[in-house]
């Protein structure tokens, strides 16, 4: 029981900041590209 | 608003920012006091209640900061003015002094962290082998709990210059730099460890340990306390160093999303941290809940220690935790020091100047606690507890300014993420904060029965609530002072071209 709190636990906190950083840098890429240009 | 231009520092990436907000969270209270905490509440019980807090209390607090630090684009004084008005200047500037009085003694853990990485270099822990832990707990004692602690102040005052030299060097090339070099090296040497100390034979029991929840925990209000405890001391929210950073964000950057970031990247490094400590006293230690109510000290100079040195690999082992408890706290020291340098930039002074004069201000105060471990002791809980009040400023700041706006204005408009309710959240906050902190407050009396009102001498009375109130209302007399002044000078804002 204690290794599917783990696995939960783990998939929940790590997987969320994983989530958050990639969305975050994924976004900033996004504005970057939509910043490129001559102006 | 602010008139003045002063140099327009700014974050190179989105990517510096979330490092150094990360690297000021994730600090020593990871490494030692989240795996104790866990180990005092039970286990699994604690680590829900946790995620609870990181969504009541930590995401809503640093949102407010950090909208706080990218409106004004001044620090905690200067934002206080420009948002609530001149006679809020000192309030900010109480805010910020909490956080330079914890910095102050801060660095000092600093410092022993650095002994203990010469220590293990210059082959120590052979020397334990033979002495065991009586060796370990006669050397922390001699170094740092025999006043005066000399040799403790020695390496106070080169963590004080190496952290400082790096905040001289500005956001970009200080800051920044730095922290994109700490922050991974924490999750990966983190993660090594992991590796290392699960193959421990017996350190499954430490995970299971740490993992298997108990009912009754959930009714426990203790593990609520200290579970809302940890997230308020860990995540750094409300300490108002995510306003700081958020002065140099982009003008579009994304608040929510950010905090969401900051919260769980800090907890998964607290989770890291736990399955490193608690799996390796569980399989090393004859009494593992012996060895994880040591104290922060007990457990890491004395047991770790001497715990590593009868490891196979303890030699790496050992240095390994070290590296990544002296990342931990040095990204978390130079974020005190930018606090403070950018409350007096937006007084105009330079940053060098600015650096130098909080600098000198850490070696002065930080020396008190450097060489007295029982003033150290003092000023952990005065400005600790203190912090819990900074959060409520914040809180009361933006409902005061108004959180619907803040939404509309700051928040919701570059955010990837836009859950309101969370945000909304901080209305409720005054609420969280009477428990927790008049849990603090109260047992702190009874720490001291027919004495708690007693203060002096500090070390004697250490946790009083006598010597909380006098520090906090000296610094709050001083400040209400020179408020007028203050107030006259915070004009020069970090405008972005």
């Amino acid at each position: 029981m204690w290794q599917l709190t783990m696995a939960i636990f783990i998939i929940i906190t790590m997987g969320s900041f994983a989530w958050a950083i990639k969305t975050a840098l994924a976004s900033e890429k996004r504005k970057r590209r939509g910043s490129a240009g001559p102006h | 608003m602010a008139e003045i231009k002063q140099g327009g520092e700014q974050f190179a990436s989105r990517w510096g920012l979330i490092a150094t907000i990360l690297g000021m969270a994730v600090g020593t209270g990871n490494i030692w006091r989240f795996p104790r905490e866990l180990a005092a509440c039970g286990g699994g019980a604690f680590l829900v209640i946790y995620v609870i807090a990181l969504f009541t209390w930590a995401v809503p607090l640093i949102c407010a900061e950090s909208a706080f630090g990218k409106k004004t684009r001044m620090a905690n004084a200067g934002a206080f003015k420009t948002l609530l008005g001149n006679k809020w200047t000192w309030v900010g500037a109480w805010a910020g002094m909490v956080c330079i009085m914890l910095g102050a003694y801060y660095v000092v853990v600093l410092g022993w962290v650095m002994k203990y990485i010469a220590l293990i270099l210059t082959g120590f822990l052979s020397d334990v082998r033979t002495g065991g832990v009586d060796l370990t707990a006669q050397v922390w004692k001699n170094f740092a709990m025999t006043p005066p602690s000399v040799e403790a102040w020695m390496w106070f005052v080169g963590a004080v210059i190496i952290s400082a030299a790096i905040i001289a060097r500005g956001v970009q090339g200080g800051l920044e730099k730095a922290n994109k070099i700490l922050v991974p090296s924490i999750y990966i040497i983190l993660a090594i460890l992991i590796v290392r100390v699960v193959t421990l034979p017996g350190a499954w029991k430490g995970l299971q340990f740490m993992f298997t929840i108990d009912p009754a925990g959930f009714t426990n209000p203790d593990v609520w306390l200290r579970a809302y405890t940890q997230v308020a001391w860990s995540t750094g929210a409300g300490w108002g160093m995510f306003h700081v950073f958020y002065v140099y964000s982009a003008k579009d950057e994304d608040i929510m999303l950010n905090s969401f970031t900051v919260a769980f990247g800090d907890t998964t490094a607290a989770t890291l941290a736990g399955m490193v400590v608690i799996p390796a006293v569980f399989a090393l230690a004859p009494d593992p809940m012996a060895v994880m109510k040591s104290g922060a000290n007990g457990l890491t100079f004395v047991n770790l220690t001497n715990l590593f040195a009868h490891t196979a690999g303890g030699f790496i082992l050992g240095l390994l935790f070290f590296l990544a408890l002296f990342s931990a706290a040095l990204s978390s020291v130079i974020a005190m020091i930018e606090l403070g340098t950018r409350n007096l930039m937006d007084m105009g002074y330079s940053r060098i100047k600015a650096t130098l004069y909080v600098t000198v201000f850490f070696l002065v105060v930080g020396s008190w606690s450097a060489l007295d471990n029982g003033i150290f002791e003092n000023q952990d809980m005065v400005w600790g507890v203190a912090l819990l009040m900074v959060g409520l400023l914040y809180a009361i700041a933006a409902m005061k300014y108004g959180v619907d706006k803040l939404w509309k204005e700051d928040i919701e408009p570059c955010s990837d993420m836009r859950v309101e309710w969370l945000w909304k959240g901080i209305r409720f906050f005054p609420v969280l904060f009477a428990f927790v902190w008049g849990w603090w407050f109260y047992q702190a009396m009874t720490w001291y029965p027919g004495e708690w009102y007693k203060f002096w001498p500090l070390q004697k009375y250490a946790y009083t609530p006598g010597s909380m109130v006098v520090e906090w209302g000296l610094l709050a007399v001083i400040l209400i002072a020179l408020n007028k002044a203050m107030a006259k000078r915070l004009i020069h804002s970090n405008v972005l071209d």
